[in-house]
């Protein structure tokens, strides 16, 4: 019943998404009819979303009086965690492969879903440490964008393996689909959960 | 075997002692009232024996499991029906889903006494809880716990929110609990429900643990000598063995008494009283002397 929880916590925001996501892939088949004319707006849209569905730790279930609730539950914090974890990358995913469908390109499954995952694995965890839900995203967001800026501010500029907008964006316009970036990319994100989880474990809530 | 026992219980947040040594014994079988001020650490020590809060020190165990022992806290909180202080339930359920979720964790969950408290309660199954008043959602809280038979219930002031008629209800439904064998330990500020229905009283002050005794006990050891005087002396005039506090109001002194009772009211006499009376006291009275 974990499970169900953990719907009902996100549905709302899930149908948003959907809903936005749903927008954006019409918008992309019928208006500017190609992916290079929509520049990097979809996948920034997509991250901004993919964050947005990281909230709601038990921290933040303080702020909604039902922490002591939740607490109570013969259940350990690393399990509530683990259930909200795996329901968000299903949503993830699930948004990925709604934008696949709606723009018949394949691809986007494949190379928006990782990337997707480790925005919201990064929002996740960051909501495991604040208390506010809206700061919470706003935290884990800005550490995506923050990294993609550092990125292209540095030395790193130019490797593609570990640009989240050239891993989203290239494949679609015809280059070869970047395996090992999507794998490492996916590891980052098990990663962050785990430090998550760690500090959900020690943390006074 | 007792059904809860912590020894030099201690929870610090930053600067704020909360638990501060804290010293407790619950037996099984009976009913206990946990007693004390608001900020005394009464709601910090429940959270601690359920495993929602670590403690800074101390040891403790719950039905014979350690609290610190992460397993053992699961298999206390599978054993223990709890209803915490706020009584915060999930908003976007609705009753009957919170009724379902929270029965999927428990296998001492009493279906046919769930529908009993349901339809005694008059909890509309379809509303979502953000549509409930606070004593819909009081009872509410309160069916989640007791549609369990468990072995102990810790309710963190229960009859918060309530109408008398539901407190009432409650009331005779955890004396029932009681007599079937629950052992039920209880937060309250209300001391009359307390004396109505516990067995035993644990008042803690500040952190500590500054009474710990059956009710009968209170009762048969603390006594009120009140004293009319025409000029009535000084409160110091009655410090002396077994005297926990003496008032003097007008021309009028109240002193409360442990097990020297004949000494007092013969040092009232040698000071002058006109009168002197010797009554049973209060649980009130106790609590308000121990707290002081």
């Amino acid at each position: 019943m974990l499970w169900f929880k953990a719907w009902c916590e996100t549905r709302a925001r899930l149908a948003v998404a959907s809903v936005t996501l749903g927008i954006v892939a019409l918008a992309i088949v019928g208006w500017t009819a190609n992916w290079r004319a929509a520049g990097d707006a979809p996948q920034t849209i997509f991250l901004v979303l993919a964050s947005v569905l990281g909230g709601g730790s038990l921290r933040q279930e303080r702020a909604h009086h039902t922490l002591g609730f939740t607490l109570a539950l013969p259940v350990a914090r690393g399990h509530h965690l683990a259930v909200r974890a795996l329901a968000g990358i299903a949503e993830v995913v699930a948004l990925a492969a709604l934008v696949a469908v709606l723009t018949r390109t394949p691809a986007v499954l494949a190379l928006w879903a990782p990337c997707g995952v480790l925005a919201f694995a990064v929002a996740l965890g960051a909501s495991t440490l604040i208390a506010n839900e809206y700061t919470g995203w706003l935290v884990g967001f800005g550490a995506v964008m923050a990294y993609e800026i550092t990125l292209n501010l540095t030395a790193l500029r130019g490797a593609p393996a570990f640009d989240l907008y050239r891993i989203m964006s290239d494949a679609l316009v015809g280059a070869a689909v970047p395996w090992g970036s999507l794998a490492g990319l996916l590891a980052v994100g098990v990663f962050v959960l785990g430090l998550a989880d760690r500090a959900q474990r020690w943390s006074t809530l | 075997m007792t059904a809860i026992e912590v020894r030099g219980l201690a929870k610090q947040f930053d600067a704020t002692t909360a638990v501060a040594g804290l010293d407790l014994t619950v037996e099984r079988h009976r009913i206990t009232g946990f007693l004390g001020r608001n900020g005394a650490g009464k709601s910090t020590t429940i959270k601690i024996l359920l495993g929602m809060l670590a403690p800074t020190s101390g040891t403790g165990k719950v039905l014979g499991y350690d609290i610190a022992d992460p397993q053992a806290s699961l298999e206390i909180r599978r054993r223990v029906a709890y209803v915490g202080e706020d009584k915060g339930l999930y908003a976007y359920m609705t009753v009957a889903e919170l009724i379902r979720f929270t029965r999927s964790f428990y296998a001492d969950w009493d279906a046919h006494h769930e529908a009993r408290l349901v339809e005694r309660y008059e909890l509309p199954l379809d509303r979502k809880i953000r549509a409930l008043s606070k004593g819909m959602r009081t009872k509410l809280a309160l069916l989640l716990a007791l549609a369990r038979r468990p072995e102990l219930m810790i309710l963190d002031e229960p009859t918060e929110g309530l109408d008398p008629v539901a407190i009432e209800d409650l009331l005779q439904e955890l004396a029932g609990r009681s007599a079937d064998g629950t052992t039920i330990f209880f937060s309250s500020h209300q001391l009359d429900e307390v004396e109505r229905i516990a067995d035993d009283v644990v008042v803690i002050a500040r952190g500590k643990l500054v009474l710990d005794s059956s009710l009968d006990d209170v009762r048969a050891h603390y006594r009120s000598v009140i004293a009319g005087f025409t000029a009535a002396p000084a409160e110091s005039a009655f410090l002396m063995p077994g005297v926990r506090s003496a008032k003097v109001s007008g021309r009028q002194v109240s002193v409360l008494v442990t097990d020297n009772v004949d000494a007092v009211v013969e040092r009232a006499r040698a000071l002058g009283a006109t009168s002197v009376d010797v009554e049973n006291v209060s649980l009130r009275e106790v609590f308000l002397e121990r707290v002081s």
